[in-house]
């Protein structure tokens, strides 16, 4: 597979109807020798998962600690399969055949950035590293799509030097998204990229993740407990409960018009809005106009 | 008798440590001492040829159990001589030298294999696991020295086959403690990031898992080292490790020991340099291990 | 909790069982390397009858496995050959040698458990001071120090140069004191630092402070409170040492020529007496891991909390 230097190709940004990645009928258990010992360990199990994402759009996916979010995020990156159900990605029935091409083509950002780095390694050559093991190629070769890769991000070159554990949060996650990038895919599985960062930092990473879906045309599933920036970000919504979907739409319908009184408790348990998110922090204008019309990153 | 201490010092990798009531300034002087002389003993071993002022082989009937300098001997046999008047200054040389590259071979080897094992029961699981785990407890019930010379009685007791045997030393430690590392790496997220960027396992092993685990196995490496020193010169000594023409330190020891009366000298050098290699390479291990939590 | 505290009982006799299986398997194999078994096993001067009734005995006409399991009757019984040099039963060799060694071992361990003890305990209680100090060092060269090379130094010191004692042999308790004194101080530099640790770590605690604010005499809490915690480790480690005592007396023995198993061991090897040599590796490898599974069993027992940190 050769890979293009220079610029990522501009796919068209706007979401298409076809759905990129689909998960059918997905159930899955975390393997244990009884059932009620994995549930009490706190393995999510997943019943009746049906879920999909659309070329270019940012899918939310809220619940609780334990409703089964990052395993459907293990699922989607092939890190382990399901006991029933298929997986499509490009309306093709996603195989162990297929896993490793799959795999260059949707790429996760984790949750805690430094833990997802290697300790040992300068930050350059962790960046590349995917480069490395798929292509073969040399280190000097792959020059240039670090550079991109780095300037995507809006980080510096410096950073390139350092070890994991001199560099910021912040910085650590736009390293991830980096590494993420250098592949060229075109799904990212985000599972809770933001939670442990500040706030601050938060809506920086917030930002670029928007900024590069709609320059790259990127498909995001931004996973989060958190419905602030689920709502911010986001266009499509799914809520999980206890390892089923109790919610599914848009935006618009499941934040301000939840059908379920479980979605109702999460919003109203939200702190400092009512009901819509409409707090000032969150847009760079003051917000006058009636509720459906926003400048939020869901809805360009 | 360093190996009990060894086994529960695998066990302790797993626990952290309480005793950090040993007084710090006492290590960091051993420490460098205990450096010194091992370097001092690696560069000997490595300029043997050069540094000898004698050929160890070389026979001098005339001055036959010549004494050392200090207690009434000549200078030109600093340490005196033999029963075949060779200088025991020259085969201390040359025994360090010998000792040395069978101790540092050996380690080598049992290293390699057990973390290699180690490392294969943790990937792998299942029945390997249970197999290896299996082997480890077989090998760490029985005293090495016991099967070290039913090998020996059966096998004979060629140079090879002792390299071999003294490799076969300690393996069961380093895989114990390299199946440990590598199960807790394993779950790390940088190496569930690295597979979902295709890494293969042994790019994982190498480039993620290996690096973390690498400081404890330096420090398992310095204790089978001693452990490893201290046995090939038993077996010298009992006349069953490295044989004639060939010396090294037990051997030496071994030979002296029929002169002990009568030529102490013979015995007593090789056997310092043993005894302070072994505490040098305790000591140093003993100073990483507490230098070690980061 | 009962079930639970008898399931571990039962795995750990298993693994044991396990463990001691595969060792007389290898035993088994590398017998097997040496050759024909049953010119191994009996001799060169064993006459044809004796041949004849050996092959039988072994199944040398079936198939492996079933030799296998005729080597494990056999070991079972007892019957492993006939030692070349000595020209009798192999076992009944070593089991007249056992005494002796027995006696020097007993010996040496007490010395041990004494002196490391007290030593240990005196390194944890008074830490900066001269015997705290010196114990420690003390620990660290006897444990590094190899057996024969302190051996070889008392010899020096107390029969060549002194005189007190006699080299070698087994004639009279004096000819003990040395190799009792060798052995001795190995298990003893171990038993120190064992103790010392597991004294500190007792006397760190919180539970000792406690009772220390409350005026309790130190003596006391040293008997009462910190001895008793400090014994698992301490059990623990005298287990090992009984159990790799053959080891220990093979140097020693080899020395000061104390004629026991040890002895016995070194001078087989060199007249490669294969019979002797594998009674002699059996004998000691059932031991140690008999000695293993006892001290395993028995640490569970006195201290619930140590159970398995095995990986």
């Amino acid at each position: 597979m050769t890979l293009p230097i220079g610029p990522p190709r501009v796919r068209t940004p706007r979401p298409s109807t076809e759905p990129i990645l689909e998960l059918r009928n997905i159930d899955f258990c975390y393997p244990a020798a009884r059932r009620s010992t994995a549930e009490v360990l706190g393995g999510a199990r997943l019943t009746k998962i049906n879920m999909s994402i659309r070329r270019g759009e940012a899918h939310g996916l809220i619940g609780e600690s334990g409703s089964g979010k990052s395993t459907i995020a293990k699922l989607l990156l092939g890190l382990t399969a399901p006991q029933a159900g298929q997986i499509f990605f490009d309306g093709e029935l996603l195989t162990p055949a297929r896993l490793a091409a799959f795999r260059l083509r949707v790429q996760p950002v984790f949750q805690n950035p430094i833990d997802a780095l290697n300790p040992a390694t300068p930050i350059g050559k962790q960046i590349i590293a995917p480069l490395l093991v798929n292509f073969k190629m040399k280190s000097s070769g792959c020059q240039a799509r670090l550079a991109a890769a780095i300037s995507a991000v809006g980080l510096s070159g410096e950073i390139l030097g350092k070890l994991p554990h001199q560099i910021s949060g912040g910085q650590a996650q736009r390293v991830n998204i980096a590494r993420a990038l250098i592949l060229d895919p075109e799904v990212l599985i985000c599972d809770e990229p933001v939670s442990a960062l500040d706030m601050t930092v938060q809506a920086q990473i917030l930002n670029l993740l928007s900024d590069l879906r709609e320059s790259r045309g990127l498909s995001l599933l931004f996973i989060s407990h958190d419905i602030r920036s689920v709502a911010y970000l986001c266009s499509e919504i799914t809520v999980l409960k206890r390892g089923t979907i109790v919610e599914s739409g848009s935006r618009e319908q499941v934040l301000f018009d939840p059908k379920t009184d479980y979605m109702k408790s999460l919003l109203r348990a939200v702190p400092n809005s009512e009901l819509g998110l409409e707090t000032e922090s969150l847009t760079s204008k003051p917000c006058s106009q009636p509720v459906g019309r926003r400048h939020l990153p869901a809805q360009r | 008798m360093s190996t009990i201490w060894a086994r529960d010092w695998t066990w302790s990798v797993f626990r952290s440590p309480k005793d950090g009531r040993i007084p710090r300034r006492l290590p960091k002087i051993g420490f460098y001492g205990a450096s010194i002389w091992i370097v001092g003993c690696l560069l000997i071993a490595a300029l043997a040829q050069v540094i000898s002022p004698y050929h160890p082989a070389q026979i001098s009937l005339d001055a036959r159990l010549s004494p050392p300098l200090l207690f009434g001997g000549a200078l030109e046999h600093l340490l005196g001589t033999d029963e075949l008047g060779r200088d025991v200054l020259a085969r201390l040389i040359y025994s360090i030298q010998i000792s040395m590259l069978v101790a540092a071979g050996g380690t080598f080897i049992s290293t390699l294999l057990g973390v290699s094992l180690g490392f294969l029961a943790a990937e792998l699981g299942g029945l390997v696991d249970d197999g290896v785990m299996a082997l480890v407890d077989m090998q760490a019930a029985v005293p090495f020295m016991i099967t070290a010379l039913l090998v020996i009685t059966i096998f004979g007791n060629s140079l090879a086959l002792f390299v071999c045997l003294v490799g076969l030393h300690g393996w069961e430690r380093h895989a114990r403690i390299a199946r440990g590392l590598a199960l807790t790496a394993r779950n790390r997220l940088h190496v569930t990031a690295a597979r979902t960027y295709n890494a293969s396992r042994v790019h994982i092993y190498a480039r993620h898992i290996l690096p973390a685990c690498a400081p404890t196995i330096v420090v398992g490496m310095t204790l089978g080292l001693t452990e490893t020193v201290l046995l090939e010169s038993t077996l010298s000594f009992l006349g069953l490790g490295i044989q004639p023409p060939m010396s090294s330190l037990g051997n030496m020891v071994g030979f002296g020991r029929d002169y002990l009366m009568t030529a102490w000298w013979i015995a007593l050098a090789p056997g310092l340099v043993i005894a302070a290699t072994a505490i040098a390479l305790m000591t140093i291990s003993e100073s990483l291990r507490q230098m070690r939590p980061r | 909790m009962r079930r639970k505290a008898q399931k571990v009982v039962a795995s750990k006799i298993a693994r044991a069982f396990v463990t001691l299986v595969l060792m007389v398997t290898s035993v088994f194999i590398l017998m097997r390397c040496a050759g024909d078994p049953v010119a191994v096993l009996l001799g060169p001067d064993a006459t044809a009858d004796m041949r004849a009734a050996y092959s039988g005995e072994l199944g040398l006409d079936r198939p492996i496995l079933v030799q296998y399991l005729a080597y494990l009757h056999n070991v079972v019984r007892g019957s492993l050959g006939v030692s070349y040099v000595y020209r009798q039963d192999a076992l009944g060799v070593v089991l007249s040698h056992l005494p002796l060694t027995l006696m020097l071992t007993c010996s040496a361990l007490t010395l041990a458990a004494v002196t490391g003890i007290a030593g240990g305990i005196a390194a944890a209680v008074f830490p900066s001071s001269f015997i705290g100090r010196a114990c420690t060092i003390a620990s660290l060269v006897g444990l590094c120090v190899p057996s024969f090379f302190l051996a070889i130094v008392l010899m020096l010191v107390f029969s060549i140069q002194l005189n007190w004692l006699p080299t070698g042999g087994a004639e009279s308790w004096r000819s003990l004191a040395l190799p009792a004194v060798t052995m001795g101080a190995a298990s003893s530099a171990v038993l120190a630092r064992y103790t010392r640790v597991a004294v500190r770590e007792s006397l760190d605690s919180q539970y000792v402070l406690a009772a220390f604010v409350r005026g309790i005499p130190f003596s006391r809490i040293l008997i009462h409170h910190v001895l008793p915690n400090a014994a698992v480790p301490i059990l623990t480690i005298l287990g090992l040492l009984i159990g790799g005592a053959v080891t220990g007396s093979t140097v020693v023995e080899t020395v000061f020529s104390w004629p026991g198993i040890g002895n016995l061991f070194v001078t087989s090897v060199g007249s490669r007496d294969i019979p002797v040599v594998q009674a002699i590796v059996l004998l000691a490898g059932t031991a140690m891991i008999m000695t293993n599974l006892a001290v395993d069993l028995g640490s569970t027992w006195l201290d619930p909390r140590s159970n398995s940190s095995e990986t």
